[in-house]
């Protein structure tokens, strides 16, 4: 009977769509495993490096490297006088703040004119015969009381334009790249600069990103830290954390950071301005740089390194609506996208070693197809009851396996961070995180 | 596993608040005591074994929190304190245990205590990068030759590993690193030679001149750049006529760190020679040669206005921001 051959068709093909996923969930979980194993060791090692280290030494010292502090800044006139008295308390000696205000259409430039009393400066120091090409600049600002804060006021072309403008004007050798809506820690900088003191061979570090809302800010600072009440951002605090103190020290370990966050990451500036510095045309422009210098240093030849630390850290906001939140990750999806088929060339390529082999393929695999994977188990699943063919009490232990290991997972982070860096310190806020 | 998560996180809570009760009172009356005795570097008896009684962790930071911004009479007493606290003898033990973690944090105390039985030649060949690290702090307090010979080496080597932490503490270590850097100086090049220059620079002693001349015609571009700006400070005509010779260097980075030398040195008379930069083809280039020019006084700022009425664009642009410059309007009294 046809009928029943096409059901039999039917319930083999889903029986070994049954299968993969299985095969899927079991092998992305034993590399979660590992990720989680390697995360604690990197923990561990950081720790017992960083501890006590003084770095007060860093301060008082003439070798100290220069670094310019990145912010473009585009309609951000109701948080721009925070983020840069923030910016001007860091614990640096040799810091140069650079806000680019990308064609702002409030009043950013007013407010950071009348707040800092900037003072416009000639366009000669800019005209370098390697600029990087960015839309054109209309303005540059020098503060009167602070003269190591420069405006780039330019018209509008996006954050990567942005960036190249800040680069163009940057003098540091190192550059750190910033949203101007972050918030950083007094000492971030000093820690952050710890691996490039350390290895000449390091090209960008990373450092973590909390989430700031609910956060009392004062004077650009965040003074206290509860968990917040709304349901998506105190969400985001445990999915932050979980990217951050797990996915990208565990990285560190398993072949080096693809992603270092736009919002917080410290970069070697003759190696990001030597690859042609930010790429306009590119979705999430901070993974493809990052993609870029690696693969443009497997491709010289050239020993590097790409480090995440956890102990430099900043506070940004993030989206308390579905809406703004679906757009972000749909930003972010589509930017990891058109990274990896841009380098495509990396994957399973052992010229391009732990990069091609190991880092490229588990972007590919899980953090692209997670979601395409999921959603195809759950209409196997469906067309598995409508066929009668689903075994009830194995695929509800199956759910219960696959949602107590995250859960499992979530709460050894929330453990490390607890035993390191318990920054929710209450036991109101902990309840709310462990819930 | 979940219960034991949430077991943990909660006790480490419990145990948090209960330390910071003990020891948030501790760290209070210990600063208060040290600071009253920081003023005529004496102390009553019972605060003395106060302070001895406190656990030694609380110890430490009390200590180290304030020994790395204190100098002379003050430090001093303050290091026989902790001696006598018997905070030498806990580092002295911790850096001698198997455990690098202890080892560590014992090395860093005794980096802040600034002495201790440390074989720093043996630290400073460790293959690990944070004892290197390490050593080279506390070699601040240990400049022997053998010491200072390694730290060059580290400084300058092909190795990639700990050169911040290296010549860090050679400049610290100040004029004792002089002559051993002028000999090696004057038997090493190219690659080998611009981490020990750039110490050089900060120390800019007349000892590294004859090296200085001899490097400033080394066939890599970056080593003359750093001679260049090593003779800025160093001086004399020998260096002064090098310098208008680096002026014309192929390579921009050295044309740029010469004229910046050139405006270091104040030497005034090579003011045509900087302005002929106004026009360079390379921007640093250019920028150094305004800032140059800035720096030289009124003969460079005579070249400054002259370019205001010239042809080329750049120098008018970048003479004009000189001039407008709140200091350099100053300088001239009053701007055009």
């Amino acid at each position: 009977m046809p009928s029943e051959m096409i059901s039999e068709i039917v319930s083999r093909v889903l029986i070994l769509a049954q299968w993969a996923t299985l095969i899927y969930f079991l092998t992305i979980n034993s590399f979660y495993v590992l990720m989680l194993a390697a995360a604690r060791w990197e923990l561990w090692k950081h720790n017992s490096q960083a501890q006590q280290s003084s770095m007060l030494r860093l301060l008082g010292s003439k070798v100290a490297p220069s670094i310019s502090v990145l912010a473009p800044a585009f309609n951000e006139a109701a948080t721009i006088t925070d983020s840069v008295k923030g910016l001007l308390a860091l614990y640096y000696p040799n810091l140069e703040i650079i806000v680019i205000n990308d064609g702002s259409s409030d009043a950013t430039l007013e407010i950071l004119i009348q707040e800092f009393d900037l003072e416009p400066i000639e366009n000669v120091y800019q005209r370098r015969q390697d600029a990087l090409q960015t839309k054109a600049v209309v303005g540059r600002y020098r503060s009167r009381n602070h003269p190591n804060f420069v405006v780039v006021d330019k018209v509008n072309g996006g954050k990567a334009d942005a960036l190249n403008a800040g680069l163009n004007q940057a003098s540091g050798q190192l550059v750190c790249a910033v949203d101007a809506d972050t918030l950083i820690e007094p000492d971030a900088m000093q820690r952050m600069v710890r691996p490039f003191l350390a290895r000449d061979d390091v090209l960008a570090v990373g450092g973590t990103i909390r989430v700031a809302n609910g956060c009392t800010v004062r004077g650009g600072r965040v003074v206290a830290t509860p968990v917040p009440h709304h349901f998506l951002a105190g969400f985001q605090v445990l999915e932050y954390l979980r990217a951050f103190l797990f996915g990208r020290l565990g990285w560190n370990r398993l072949g080096g950071n693809l992603v270092i966050s736009g919002a917080f990451g410290l970069f070697r500036s003759e190696a990001v301005v030597d690859i042609g510095g930010y790429a306009h045309d590119a979705i999430g422009e901070d993974m493809e740089l990052i993609m870029r210098l690696r693969t443009r240093s497997y491709e010289r030849k050239v020993c590097h390194r790409v480090e995440f630390i956890p102990d430099p850290m900043a506070w940004t906001q993030v989206p308390e609506s579905l809406r703004a939140l679906g757009g972000q990750r749909d930003r972010w999806h589509r930017g990891l996208a058109e990274v990896l088929w841009r380098y495509r060339r990396a994957l399973l390529n052992p010229r391009y070693g732990a990069l091609g082999m190991v880092v490229f393929p588990y972007f590919l695999f899980v953090e692209l197809l997670a979601p395409a994977v999921e959603a195809l188990g759950l209409l196997v699943i469906i067309a598995g009851f409508a066929l009668g063919i689903v075994n009830l009490p194995f695929a509800s232990l199956f759910l219960l396996v696959a949602y107590g290991y995250g859960l499992i997972l979530t709460a050894s982070t929330l453990v490390m961070e607890e035993v390191n860096y318990h920054r929710h310190d209450g036991f109101k806020d902990r309840l709310l995180l462990v819930t | 596993v979940l219960a034991s998560a949430v077991f943990v996180i909660f006790t480490h809570a419990f145990w948090l608040r209960a330390r910071d009760k003990q020891v948030r009172p501790q760290l209070a009356w210990g600063r208060q005591t040290l600071a009253g005795g920081l003023v005529d570097l004496t102390l009553p008896e019972e605060d003395r074994q106060g302070l001895r009684r406190l656990p030694i962790p609380v110890q430490v930071q009390l200590f180290t929190d304030v020994l790395y911004s204190l100098g002379g009479a003050q430090r001093t007493w303050l290091l026989e304190l902790a001696k006598e606290n018997g905070l030498l003898a806990w580092a002295e033990a911790r850096s001698g245990s198997c455990l690098s973690w202890r080892r560590l944090q014992g090395l860093r105390l005794l980096a802040a205590l600034g002495s201790g039985n440390i074989d720093v030649l043996s630290l400073l060949a460790n293959p690990r990068t944070e004892f290197q690290s390490q050593g080279a702090e506390l070699a601040v307090d240990h400049p022997t030759p053998g010491v200072i010979d390694a730290l060059l080496a580290m400084a300058s080597g092909a190795s990639s590993v700990a050169r911040f932490a290296a010549q860090d503490s050679l400049l610290r270590m100040g004029n004792v690193v002089v002559e051993p850097l002028a000999t090696y100086l004057s038997t090493h090049s190219g690659a080998e030679a611009v981490g020990a220059l750039e110490v050089a620079v900060g120390l800019a002693d007349p000892q590294f001149l004859a090296a200085s001349l001899r490097l400033s015609q080394d066939g890599s571009p970056r080593v003359r750049a750093v001679t260049a700006a090593l003779l800025g400070p160093l001086g004399g005509r020998e260096a002064v006529e090098e310098l208008r010779r680096l002026l014309n260097d192929a390579v921009p980075d050295v044309r740029s760190a010469a004229a910046s030398a050139m405006g270091r040195l104040n030497h005034w008379p090579a003011a045509p020679a900087v302005a002929k930069l106004m026009v360079d083809t390379d921007w640093t280039v250019r920028k150094q040669a305004v800032l140059a020019l800035d720096a030289l006084g009124a003969p460079g700022k005579v070249f400054l206005r002259r370019s205001l009425s010239g042809g080329s664009a750049l120098p008018v642009t970048a003479s004009r921001h000189e001039l407008d410059h709140p200091r350099a309007v100053e300088a001239v009294g009053g701007g055009e």
